[in-house]
């Protein structure tokens, strides 16, 4: 087991092991949660880094937001998404370049991206259908499984013999690495958010997208990520085997105000965040 | 929870094409295995339905 003998300082030791999210990424986003803060000052932060304003745009103009072409340069980016999506696309943006798709890793990164993305999808069209915060949604669906590249990045070793123990044991990867590696990707996921020092709901939501047993007072963001990673991994089914549907947690749809019927009517929208989603991983 | 294996671009899409009877078959087959495992919870019962549904529909 990685985390043992004495869990904090090993988790420590994994988050600071881990690249730093960019630090125009954070100037930028410390400036976005300043009250009085104009998109010019945030837009002259963002512009030190032109390769983050070129990745910046690609995300803005992908098929994801449905702006294609319509966000030439950061400063446009700034009015056009507005300071809550321009969070979360950088969040985002950020993400992405601290665990870039590179080959030669256990997990394919192209995958977990593409699932990142589709359920960060899924958990803002709830959040704007329930009138919730679309930009916590977006990020907490982005970021619900990067404990997984955590573990990759810093745990490399130890990967194939969880992914063993999650084949002969036919369980969840959750509970592999539990038994394993003593910790799993969610709880290391919020950990690492906490360092990035996202948002305390946020945190919240990535460590708990696997939790089942839940206290009533619940943050519903974390029912959302919990709904949105399930019906992701669902409509997979249509053409993917061996797929283990992620448990959902009791009471998350009443929690929501949600039912059933609701949802069916929601599939061909969810379905074609999917589709939207393909193309912009290809894009970026 | 899907074995991470298929490239995003090869996964999934929006079809509205109709089914063989070998697709809804192979369908059909693999809703039952997935949900087969998560047996006794009733709101994964519903979302069979929902999702068996929908993915069927022509």
């Amino acid at each position: 087991m990685i985390m043992s003998s004495d869990d904090s300082i090993q988790v420590e030791q994994i988050i600071n092991r881990l690249p730093a999210m960019p630090h125009v990424v954070q100037h930028a986003l410390a400036a976005i949660d300043k009250e009085d803060v104009t998109q010019v000052v945030v837009a002259k932060i963002l512009s030190q880094d032109q390769v983050l304003v070129a990745q910046l745009l690609g995300l803005a103009n992908s098929p994801f937001f449905g702006l294609a072409g319509a966000v030439l340069s950061i400063q446009e980016a700034c009015v056009v998404l507005g300071m809550n999506t321009l969070r979360s696309t950088l969040i985002a943006t950020g993400a992405m370049r601290v665990f870039p798709i590179t080959k030669k890793r256990i997990y394919n990164r192209e995958v977990l991206w593409h699932h990142a993305l589709c359920v960060a999808g899924i958990t803002r069209f709830i959040a704007l259908r329930l009138r919730l915060d679309e930009g916590s949604a977006f990020t907490a669906g982005l970021l619900h499984d990067i404990g997984k590249m955590a573990f990759d990045e810093c745990c490399a070793n130890a990967l194939p013999a969880m992914l063993q123990y999650q084949k002969e044991h036919d369980c969840y990867e959750f509970e592999a690495e539990q038994a394993v590696l003593g910790m799993t990707h969610s709880a290391l996921g919020a950990k690492l958010a906490q360092h990035w020092k996202l948002p305390a709901i946020v945190v919240a939501a990535i460590a708990d997208h696997h939790t089942t047993v839940t206290q009533s007072e619940r943050a519903r963001l974390v029912d959302i990520v919990n709904l949105g990673d399930l019906l992701f991994h669902a409509l997979q089914l249509r053409n993917q085997d061996n797929i283990l549907l992620p448990p959902l947690a009791t009471g998350c749809l009443t929690r929501l105000g949600l039912d059933w019927s609701r949802i069916r009517e929601w599939l061909v929208e969810i379905d074609a965040i999917v589709s939207r989603c393909n193309a912009t991983l290809l894009e970026t | 929870m899907s074995k991470p294996t298929n490239p995003p671009h090869a996964t999934a899409a929006a079809t509205t094409s109709v089914l063989t009877a070998e697709q809804r078959s192979q369908l059909l087959t693999r809703l039952e295995n997935a949900f087969n495992k998560v047996s006794g919870d009733p709101d994964m019962e519903k979302l069979r339905v929902i999702l068996t549904e929908y993915l069927l529909a022509p």
